[in-house]
C-alpha cells in the first residue's frame, strides 16, 4: 500500500481502514444532533451566559437569553432558586440577602431558612445562580463535612468525615470547576489542603456560592438538623 | 465574538465536544462535563476561537480536558485502591470498539495512542486533515503523513487478524 495514495484531505475519499472504523463510532451524528437543546446543556449554556452580563455590552439581549434559560435550568435542577441579582432584579431571597459580605451576621431568610455566617467567600456573589439557604441546600444530592486532601486543576478530593445527605464516603473527589453547579469558577472558597469544609453539590460536583464554606460548627450543626432531619 | 455569537457556537458544536468525549471513552455525565468546560474556556478565551475552524478549535480542547480528566481519575483510583478499567493511553478509543468489534480493537491496540487518535479524528468525527491539525497542534502535512502511516499500521495489524466482521449484528 502506498500511503501517498491515502494522503487525500476529503474524508469521503478514505476507504477500507477508515470505513472500518467509520463503522464502529460509538456516537452517531444523530445521536447528538439535539444535545444542545437539552436541559443539562441549556443549564451549562445559561452559566456561561450570565457570565457574559459583566463583559458584554447588549445586556438587553442577554437578559432575554438569560430569563429563558434560567426556566429551564429551574425546571432542570429541580426549582432551583435563580439569581437574578446583576440584573437588578433579585427579590426578598436574592443573593444579596445572604451574600454581603462585610457583614458577618447569620440571616433568615423568608421561608425560615436559616443562612449560613455570610462572610463565607463567595456566597451569593453576583454570578451566584442559585441562592444559598437551608432550603436549596436541600436540593442537593450530597452534603457533608470533611477534609480538603488533594487538590489537581480543578478536582478537589475530599476525606469524607460526616455525611448529611447522600451516598458519599472516604475519598471523594469532586469538580471544583463548579460549572455545572450554576456557579462561576470563583465563586466557591479559595481551598488549600487541609482545609477541613462543609461541602454540598449534585453528582460530581461541588457547588459554590455558599454551598461550599469553611467548616463551622454551628452551620454544621444547622446542616444536620435540616438534611438528616428527625 | 459576543453573547449572540457565542450563544450560536455553542447551540451547533455542543453536541460534537460530547460525541468526541464519548467516543474517547466517557460516560454520559463525564462527556457532558467535558463539554461544559470546553465552553467555558471558549467563552475566556473568545477572542482566539478560528472564524471558520471553530469545532476544531473546540475538539483540541477538549482534548486537554479529558486528558486531565483521565490522569485525575487514576490518581483518584489509585488513591482508593480500587482496579480501575484497563487503560491503554490517555484516551481509550480501543476499549471504545472492543464490544463491537475485538479484531479491530485489537488491531487498533497494536498501533500507538498517536496513530489511534489521528485515525480516529477523522474516522469519527469526520475532521479533515487540516482540522485535525488543529486539534493535535501540528501542521497539516504532519496529520497527512501520520494518517497514511497509521492506515498502513492499521491493515498490517488487521491482515494479522481473523476476518474482521463489520456492520450488522
Amino acid at each position: 500500500m502506498d500511503p501517498d495514495n491515502h494522503t487525500t484531505d476529503d474524508p469521503d475519499e478514505q476507504v477500507d481502514e477508515l470505513a472500518l472504523l467509520r463503522a464502529v463510532n460509538p456516537v452517531a451524528a444523530e445521536d447528538v444532533a439535539d444535545l444542545a437543546s437539552s436541559p443539562r446543556a441549556q443549564a451549562i449554556r445559561t452559566e456561561l451566559m450570565m457570565d457574559t452580563r459583566t463583559s458584554l455590552p447588549d445586556r438587553g439581549s442577554t437578559r432575554r437569553t438569560m430569563l429563558a434559560a434560567a426556566l429551564l435550568l429551574v425546571l432542570a435542577f429541580g426549582g432551583v432558586v435563580v439569581a437574578l441579582t446583576m440584573l437588578g432584579e433579585a427579590g426578598p431571597t436574592g443573593s444579596q440577602d445572604l451574600a454581603d459580605g462585610s457583614s458577618p451576621a447569620s440571616t433568615q431568610d423568608e421561608r425560615g431558612a436559616t443562612g449560613v455566617p455570610s462572610a463565607v467567600p463567595g456566597a451569593g456573589s453576583a454570578s451566584c445562580v442559585a441562592t444559598y439557604t437551608l432550603a436549596t441546600l436541600g436540593e442537593r444530592e450530597h452534603a457533608f463535612a470533611g477534609t480538603v486532601t488533594a487538590i489537581d486543576g480543578d478536582e478537589i478530593t475530599f476525606e469524607v468525615e460526616e455525611v448529611f445527605r447522600g451516598d458519599v464516603a472516604g475519598a471523594l473527589t469532586l469538580g471544583g470547576g463548579l460549572l455545572l453547579a450554576g456557579t462561576s469558577p470563583d465563586s466557591g472558597p479559595p481551598l488549600t489542603v487541609g482545609d477541613r469544609v462543609l461541602v454540598a453539590g449534585d453528582g460530581r460536583f461541588a457547588w459554590g456560592c455558599g454551598f461550599t464554606q469553611p467548616y463551622d460548627d454551628d452551620v454544621a450543626a444547622r446542616w444536620r438538623d435540616a438534611l438528616e432531619g428527625p | 465574538m459576543d453573547a449572540a455569537s457565542f450563544g450560536d457556537l455553542f447551540d451547533e458544536h455542543y453536541g460534537a465536544v460530547v460525541a468526541y468525549a464519548r467516543r474517547r471513552g466517557a460516560g454520559w455525565d463525564d462527556a457532558h462535563h467535558v463539554a461544559a468546560e470546553v465552553f467555558a474556556v471558549a467563552w475566556r478565551r473568545r477572542a482566539d476561537v478560528p472564524a471558520g475552524a471553530e469545532r476544531a478549535w473546540l475538539l483540541g480542547v477538549a482534548r486537554r480536558v479529558q486528558a486531565n480528566q483521565w490522569r485525575g481519575q487514576r490518581r483518584w483510583r489509585a488513591l482508593l485502591g480500587r482496579v480501575a478499567r484497563a487503560t491503554t493511553g490517555e484516551l481509550d478509543e480501543v476499549a471504545v470498539v472492543a464490544d463491537t468489534d475485538p479484531a479491530l480493537a485489537r488491531a487498533l491496540a497494536g498501533l500507538s495512542a498517536r496513530d489511534r487518535e489521528v485515525l480516529c479524528l477523522v474516522a469519527w468525527d469526520g475532521l479533515r486533515h487540516a482540522e485535525a491539525a488543529i486539534v493535535l497542534g501540528c501542521s497539516t502535512s504532519t496529520v497527512s503523513t501520520r494518517v497514511a502511516r497509521a492506515r498502513t499500521r492499521l491493515r498490517r495489524a488487521l491482515d494479522d487478524q481473523p476476518p474482521v466482521r463489520t456492520g450488522g449484528t
